[in-house]
């Protein structure tokens, strides 16, 4: 698979790339979240169920998004996850920190 | 902490949880499919690239359950549902294991609890390690009765104690309020500091102050207890006036909720809730010189930061001094002592032989069920290796056992807990009256704990004990499988036949002793004798003549009652541990100054010697015209005391100067030890008390062989109020019963050994069987073999009989090494028992063979009655 070498690089910032997705698109299920993910990265990051779901009960479990059960535009049941107002904190703080530690490992491998 | 709250929702809402997680997933898939779909593919090359995109939904479930924690929950879930099915299946180990393990689990807990409660809480006061008994320390007697005149000085000038009480029993009367009879109280007199000491506040009013250390004080502080039974908790308690000994006393104060008094070696009420009423110690004792006398308990609180041999070392200074001053009361020296440990003094020692003995059962229980498990075990072989081969690991087999185990444990701890709690009244029956602290002897959550954690802990020893012998019960179906555990559970149902062995000794030694003790002299007949305690009243100013004749006229009427033979009075009676004493001279010796004769004083009335059944050896008991009022001051002395003082001489005439007078000695009686296993008697005599009274005295009435002592109680009654209506008579038991209470803790302690011994035997018995019905039924095939080529059946029998015996026999030789340990480690219960006493040694050797054979039996019938064909066919 094209994306098992990326794989170890994407586990540390899964998270960071969810809350960030549901705090631009607002609640969403699992599937358009790994959809939208695909799409921004430009088809680099595909999500097995393995990889995404984990993540997101590790998120649930500290508190950051929660879930619940909803419908679908084709009227089909789906767990819709939201951030919560800790996650979107910890997105902030997290957010900054990523963009302060790539900016030095730009300058540093440059 | 968010974090595990929403795990343990999780947790909880399992179920619902892996349902929704699945939908989820399978949604997911779903959406690829159609994705697929809507770029065109077929049906089944949308579902490829689905599973290729989105990954196997068992993957994805198998991963979102890791990550919940649930995983291994499965397996233990799994483990736990096993464990019921094959419990439930195997009813037979399932009920010994737990039977095995709840019996001494409750035996363990119930000594818990004692060791708790006697040992182990701290003593209600304040600061209470801080607290000390302080004695004076003579050279016959280490811990004798504080002097007066050294606790003056104590209290004056020692800098490592911040106070100090004396206390000395003193029952009274308590006249009846509002028409009720009138009731014996238990009463103390106390110096002011006593409830400082202790640093317990009064409830109500005031402590006693120095003013109220005097002889004519009426003032008194009565118990919580009494405040609320006796007077109704009335509001205006305090300045009421009370009848005590029929005269006018005032309440001072209310002793504090649930106070417990700190018990004492010298006329004292038990340490616990046992005093009524609190009345002055009075100081002002006149031209009586203070250091002579010694009748109280001494209790001290050192300071903070002080220990107590730094307190020690100070006091015994300052009593060095004071007898450098005042060198005619004699040389004392004190000792001081944690009051902890002189409370719960030898009883602690008990306990902890108990505790011990306790753990050695459970000891024998955990080999039990250890060789149970390896029995299922082995039994389980074809399942486990089976399981093994479709996968489990070594960790998975282990763990299906140990589910097993620990179903059994909580069984046990639960059955066991149950035990206990019917045991523990039970026990408190059996205890001693004057066990100390028998009241904080109670179930608390700390105990219930430790009955779970060693029912625990003893199964999942036994369930590891077996992984040993378990590796060969994968290999499958060797027909001589089995060697290896086989050896393992030699080895453990011996360690349970010597432990067994061990407490069988220890009950035997301690039954010896105790028959050792019963089968002495001891000076006294306890049979067909009723005994009680009155403190006389003879009004406001008594006389001499006044006790004489109560003592007198009560003595008559009782005389008159059918069926009495003798009657008499005595200010103690025999095994009461009564230790007071007194110097005196003898007329016409000079006397080393530094080694005065010495002796317990006592005092008696006419006929009390025939009462209590004592054997006259030379001269004559007293009576009623010899030692009348006026007459000539006589004196009776023991065996002891003639041996240790006039040797080979018989002492009846000689002339003893006591306090000042001449006394002549006109009988000798056999000596009565203070207590029954006493090595020797103590040097006694008694005055008549005729001539010298006591208020405060013990009656016996000696019935008529076949006459029930008891049966005479309410006569006696009568003949008492008949002479004084008021009179209230405490204390009444047979002197059998006051005889037996001084062996109670013997009792006690072979009792529970002899229990402990005989649950320990019928453990070993039951491994040992065990094992044997476990190696027939092993060697069936090789016992058919053997009986096909012509061994008999009686060869057969003898071959397993050999094998129980052979497990015994190691178990006796192990046991019969242990046993002089065992025996030094109860050496202070023993009487003149040896640690090689044969016939202990004998007895635990046939004991232990006879359980074996016993147990034997059974599978040595059935190898005999084994047929050879249709085991061969089996195969």
């Amino acid at each position: 698979m094209p994306n098992e070498a990326r794989a170890g690089v994407l586990q540390g910032t899964l998270d960071l790339m969810i809350l960030h997705t549901l705090a631009g698109l607002g609640p969403m299920h699992g599937y358009s979240i790994a959809a939208r993910l695909e799409q921004v990265s430009n088809g680099a990051l595909q999500l097995n169920m393995g990889t995404l779901y984990p993540g997101l009960i590790r998120l649930e479990a500290k508190g950051w998004i929660t879930a619940h059960w909803g419908q679908t535009e084709t009227n089909r049941r789906a767990r819709f996850y939201a951030l919560t107002a800790r996650g979107r904190k910890q997105l902030d703080n997290e957010r900054a920190e990523w963009l302060r530690m790539a900016k030095i490992m730009a300058q540093v491998l440059e | 902490m968010l974090n595990w709250i929403w795990r343990l929702k999780s947790l909880i809402e399992r179920k619902r949880n892996m349902v929704e997680r699945t939908e989820e997933l399978q949604f997911h898939l779903d959406m690829e499919v159609q994705q697929g779909l809507r770029m065109g593919l077929s049906e089944s090359e949308a579902r490829r690239r689905a599973r290729l995109r989105a990954g196997l939904l068992s993957e994805g479930i198998e991963s979102t359950h890791e990550q919940l924690g649930l995983r291994w929950l499965d397996g233990a879930a799994a483990d736990l549902r096993h464990a019921v099915r094959s419990l439930t299946r195997n009813k037979g180990f399932g009920a010994v294991a737990v039977l095995v393990l709840a019996s001494s689990v409750a035996i363990n807990t119930l000594i818990f609890c004692m060791l708790q409660g006697v040992v182990l809480q701290p003593l209600p006061y304040r600061s209470p390690e801080q607290l000390v008994r302080v004695y004076d320390s003579g050279k016959d007697n280490s811990k004798f009765a504080i002097s007066i005149s050294h606790f003056l000085d104590f209290q004056a000038n020692a800098k490592t104690i911040e106070s100090i009480a004396l206390y000395t029993g003193r029952d009274v009367e308590l006249s009846g309020v509002a028409g009720t009879e009138s009731r014996q109280l238990s009463g103390l007199r106390i110096t002011p500091d006593y409830f400082t000491v202790l640093g317990k506040p009064l409830a109500r009013g005031r402590a006693f102050a120095n003013d109220d250390m005097r002889t004519k004080n009426r003032n008194a502080i009565i118990s919580y207890r009494l405040w609320q039974r006796e007077f109704q908790s009335d509001p205006a308690i305090i300045g009421r006036t009370i009848r005590l000994d029929r005269e006018p006393w005032t309440v001072v104060g209310v002793a504090p909720e649930d106070f417990e008094h700190v018990g004492g070696e010298y006329r004292s009420p038990l340490q616990g809730e046992t005093v009524d009423i609190w009345v002055p110690l009075p100081l002002d004792l006149g031209d009586v010189p203070s250091g002579a006398w010694h009748f109280c308990n001494a209790i001290a609180r050192i300071r903070p930061g002080v220990t107590v041999s730094q307190a020690r070392e100070e006091l015994t200074r300052l009593a060095a001094l004071y007898a450098q001053h005042y060198p005619n009361y004699g040389t004392w020296s004190v000792r001081v002592e944690p009051l902890l440990s002189e409370v719960t003094g030898r009883s602690s020692d008990l306990v902890w032989l108990l505790a011990a003995a306790g753990g050695l059962v459970l000891l024998v229980a955990c080999a039990n069920i250890a060789g149970l498990s390896m029995a299922r075990a082995v039994a389980r072989r074809g399942e486990l290796a089976l399981r093994h081969a479709l996968g489990a690991s070594r960790w998975q087999l282990a763990r299906v056992g140990l589910a097993e185990n620990l179903l059994a444990g909580f069984g046990g701890a639960i059955v066991g807990l149950g035990l206990a709690r019917i045991g523990l009244p039970l026990l408190h029956q059996l205890l001693p009256a004057d066990f100390p602290r028998a009241h904080a002897i109670v179930m608390s959550w700390e105990a219930a704990l430790f009955a779970v954690s060693i029912a625990i802990a003893t199964v999942v020893i036994a369930g590891l004990l077996p992984s040993a012998g378990r590796t060969e019960t994968l290999e499958s179906q060797r027909a001589t499988a089995g060697r290896e555990s086989r050896r393992l559970r030699f080895t453990l149902v011996a360690g349970e036949v010597a432990l067994a062995g061990l407490l069988c000794a220890g009950a035997l030694f301690l039954l010896r002793s105790y028959q050792e003790i019963g089968a002495r002299d001891h000076g006294f007949r306890a049979d067909g004798a009723l005994t009680f305690r009155l403190t006389l009243q003879a009004g406001a100013d008594p006389k001499q003549a006044d006790f004489t004749r109560l003592y007198d006229s009560i003595s008559a009427k009782i005389r008159e009652i059918p069926g009495v033979t003798a009657v008499g009075a005595s200010t103690n009676l025999p095994w009461s541990g009564y230790d007071e004493n007194t110097s005196f001279g003898i007329v016409g010796r000079v006397e080393d100054k530094t080694d005065e004769p010495g002796a317990r004083y006592q005092a008696a009335t006419p006929g009390y010697f025939e009462a209590a059944g004592m054997r006259l050896i030379s001269g004559r008991f007293f009576d009623w015209t010899h030692e009348a009022l006026g007459q000539p001051l006589t004196l009776i002395v023991n065996d002891a005391l003639a041996r240790r003082y006039f040797g080979d001489r018989d002492p009846v005439g000689a002339m003893v100067d006591l306090a000042g007078k001449n006394r002549q000695i006109v009988g000798v009686v056999a000596g009565i030890r203070d207590h029954p296993a006493d090595f020797t008697v103590k040097p006694a005599f008694w005055f008549p008390a005729t001539q010298q009274p006591f208020p405060d005295i013990f009656f016996v009435v000696r019935t008529r062989d076949g006459v029930d002592p008891t049966g005479l109680t309410a006569p006696v009654a009568a003949a008492v109020h008949s002479v004084d209506p008021q009179l209230p008579l405490a204390e009444v038991r047979t002197l059998e019963h006051r005889a037996a209470a001084a062996l109670a803790s013997r009792r006690f302690a072979l009792w529970l050994f002899q229990s402990f011994a005989a649950l320990a035997l019928v453990l070993a018995a039951a491994g040992i069987y065990g094992l044997l019905a476990y190696i027939v039924q092993q060697r069936r095939k090789e016992l058919s073999v053997r009986m096909a080529l012509g061994a008999s059946r009686s060869d057969l029998w003898r071959m397993v009989l050999g094998d129980g015996m052979r497990m015994a026999s190691s178990g006796v030789v192990i046991c019969l090494i242990l046993v002089p340990v065992g025996g030094y480690l109860l050496r202070t219960f023993l009487f003149q028992v040896r640690a090689f006493d044969p016939l202990t040694i004998a007895g635990v050797t046939s004991a232990l063979l006879l359980a074996a054979l016993f147990a034997s039996l059974g599978p040595a019938w059935s190898a005999m009655r084994s047929d050879p064909a249709q085991a061969l066919r089996e195969e």
